[in-house]
């Protein structure tokens, strides 16, 4: 009974261990190509599945993408080596007027155009931003140092869209940070922070202080890919020379009003992602979306599902012991020949994973790891057998002994 | 008056049923009303034109920048010419153009002034276009991908394609000037393999294959057979790396650049890549990477 109740504290620890285990792997910058393909094939079926699909075309409607990469100038490059094209601060300045004049004004103001270069029109253009309530800049973290806009005093969050690194895998846009280091907001979160009137912090690899604590490092669905921007008769991506050409601020004001407005490089801007190519704008939107939608909160029963499944796998590799004539010796005489114990045994795991990860997404929409941790399932596994083999030498040569007095 | 009483009577008697069915009846008129009124409220949003081109009319009188144009069933746009466009947004649904060009109804022409007229309506065609391969057209990509027209090729040149932008009546005229005689070949992009490719098959006339290197006034046009129209989109020089002396170069520079790189195969590549770009023309990353496991296995 003792031992019974040993078995339950021990397999409880592991699975917690393992849980620990699966968040820090989640929260690193890279991911695996099987997990990449974990998550692409994943979320396409639940997009189509009926019965599962959380997408909501309608959506759309509540937001205005305006395109700023028809609105180039030509700026003096560092050090005299000739001309660069940037994004045009008079036009882009006429755009943040017209925005500001709307009347209801904007949910929200997404403006993801890097200052990085200082103009003679930045004093106009920081005038006309801080006229709008809501409005977000990008800027980025120098690996030692933070790059803020060269425009200055200009609500700003950090920026950077997080690719696959490591060796012989794809580059391509899976996680996402919504908070860096300790205290960087990302755009998304500065803007979910506005609409929804809550001020978030982190702590312990979660984010605080929105009711339910949510997950830091999300994978987001992308809700809203790039061939949906348009439909057979409309684009939502609005030139910004249209909306200046229009000259009309009733005309202009109906695409802001009540909006969250997005201004972005919908062009050239392109960031791989595990779909395909996608603006850096969009994967913003995206990560928004998912924030909305209530798709990172922290769900305890998802805690509990995970805890048990882990629990159920500790047990399979700590004390599970298969009797002959059991599935498991059945399987591993099938598969030994075929892999070897290894390679079985990561197959094994990676299976189980595989069932454990997709019924995780699908109930609670978080992805979690299957290689590492299957990996070290299988590792484990290995290290247990190796330690039991002096013993089960013993318990085959008694075996024979036994037989031996037996047949005498 | 019996038989009045009689019927009052059933009436009195069923009213539960006939409730019933004028409520069904309801639905059944109630539920096509509403589809018919949201169609409607889907278009009777505020359409603004924020771009002419050339020009047009709506009702004789000419378009221009800022009109709110009425979408109707009815509304239809003259055009002087079929190059003429216009640009219209609306808040709710997007942007849009209308043209006799990119129209997919059939423009019917004027008989006295060879006006162009189309319902805008059934006309109404998304511009910008974001897709999953990003373009902003096929002329743009092309032009684009091929920047000033100076290329090498092993034995293909590759140049990607947008799938979004391929339209039926489009094929690519690849022509060029070969022993004394101009060549015109014509390539249909397929939707499944969108790739413009050229290989030896391309600069092989009658059985005799033609060293690109020495073929004069190679380009790429747009043919369109529908209007029986050719656009030149670039013109080329292309140097075929595959030629003895070139590859007796290259190879005795990978050879220096072997003990110049200690063998660092990414630095050996950039270093033939601006060689080759400097002296030949631009390299695509998979020629370059076939043309270096080329020179290292025949050194």
């Amino acid at each position: 009974m003792k031992r019974k109740w040993l078995v339950y504290v021990v397999c409880l620890g592991h699975a917690l261990f393992m849980l620990l285990l699966s968040w820090w792997w989640l929260s690193l910058n890279y991911n695996l190509e099987l997990e990449d393909n974990l998550v692409r094939w994943t979320s396409l079926v639940k997009r189509i599945l009926p019965f599962t699909s959380t997408h909501d075309p309608g959506r759309l409607s509540a937001y205005t993408f305006v395109d700023i990469s028809g609105a180039r100038m030509l700026a003096d490059q560092p050090a005299g080596l000739g001309k660069d094209a940037i994004t045009d601060r008079r036009q882009l300045d006429s755009l943040l007027q017209i925005i500001s004049r709307a009347t209801p004004g904007p949910d929200a103001v997404i403006c993801d155009v890097f200052f990085d270069r200082a103009t003679d029109q930045d004093l106009q253009l920081q005038k006309s931003i801080n006229r709008i309530p809501g409005i977000v800049f990008p800027y980025s973290f120098g690996g030692d140092s933070v790059v803020l806009p060269a425009v200055p005093g200009i609500p700003s969050a950090y920026s950077a869209y997080y690719s696959s690194s490591g060796v012989g895998l794809k580059d391509s846009f899976l996680k996402f940070h919504l908070i860096e280091g300790d205290t960087m907001k990302s755009i998304p979160l500065r803007t979910y922070e506005w609409i929804s009137h809550k001020q978030l912090r982190k702590r312990a690899g979660l984010l605080w202080g929105g009711g339910r604590p949510m997950s830091n490092t999300v994978i987001p669905d992308i809700k809203i890919l790039p061939v949906e921007l348009s439909d057979e008769q409309f684009s939502r991506i609005i030139p910004l020379e249209d909306l200046l050409v229009l000259n009309n601020d009733e005309a202009a004001g109906k695409f802001f009003s009540n909006k969250i407005v997005v201004i972005g490089d919908f062009q050239t801007e392109m960031h791989t992602s595990i779909y395909d190519q996608i603006p850096g704008a969009l994967i913003i939107v995206n990560v928004l979306e998912s924030l909305i939608a209530g798709e990172v909160n922290f769900s305890y029963l998802m805690l509990f599902y995970l805890l048990a499944c882990y629990g159920v796998l500790s047990y399979l590799v700590l004390y599970y012991e298969g009797g002959p004539g059991s599935l498991e010796e059945r399987i591993t005489r099938i598969s030994y020949p075929l892999v070897g114990s290894v390679g079985s045994r990561m197959l094994g795991f990676s299976l189980g994973l595989y069932i454990v990860s997709i019924i995780c997404y699908f109930v609670f929409n978080v992805h979690t790891d299957i290689l590492p941790m299957a990996t070290y399932l299988s590792m484990v596994s290995l290290i247990r057998r190796k330690g039991q083999a002096p013993l089960r030498k013993i318990v085959r040569k008694r075996r024979k002994v036994v037989g031996e007095a037996v047949n005498q | 008056m019996t038989r009045y009483k009689q019927s009052y009577t059933t009436v009195i008697n069923t009213n539960k049923v006939s409730k019933r069915s004028s409520l069904i009846t309801m639905i059944k008129w109630l539920m096509p009303a509403c589809l018919v009124a949201m169609n409607i409220a889907a278009f009777a949003q505020d359409l603004y034109i924020c771009k002419v081109q050339g020009l047009v009319n709506l009702d004789k009188v000419p378009l221009k920048v800022g009109d709110k144009v009425p979408l109707k069933d009815a509304t239809a746009f003259e055009f002087a010419s079929e190059k003429d466009y216009v640009v219209l947004i609306s808040a709710e649904k997007g942007r849009c153009v209308v043209s006799p060009s990119q129209g997919s109804a059939t423009a019917r022409k004027s008989s006295t002034d060879n006006h162009l007229w189309l319902f805008v309506k059934d006309n109404l065609v998304p511009c910008p276009k974001v897709n999953s391969l990003f373009s902003r057209g096929i002329e743009e990509d092309v032009r684009d991908y091929l920047r000033d027209g100076r290329w090498v090729m092993l034995d293909s040149l590759v140049v990607p394609l947008s799938a979004a932008y391929m339209n039926d009546d489009q094929t690519f005229r690849i022509s060029y000037h070969a022993g004394n005689r101009d060549v015109a070949k014509d390539y249909i992009p397929r939707r499944s393999y969108p790739f413009l490719v050229f290989n030896r098959e391309t600069f092989t006339v009658d059985k005799t294959y033609w060293d690109p290197s020495h073929l004069r006034d190679i380009s790429i046009a747009l043919h369109d057979t529908q209007f029986d129209m050719t656009r030149t989109l670039i013109n080329l020089s292309i140097t075929s790396l595959g030629s003895p002396a070139i590859l007796e170069e290259l190879r005795a520079l990978r050879y220096g650049l072997v003990e110049y790189t200690k063998g660092d195969g990414d630095r050996m590549k950039n270093e033939m890549r601006s060689h080759v770009e400097q002296y030949y023309g631009n390299i695509d990353g998979d020629t370059l990477t076939r043309l270096m496991e080329k020179l290292r296995i025949e050194n």
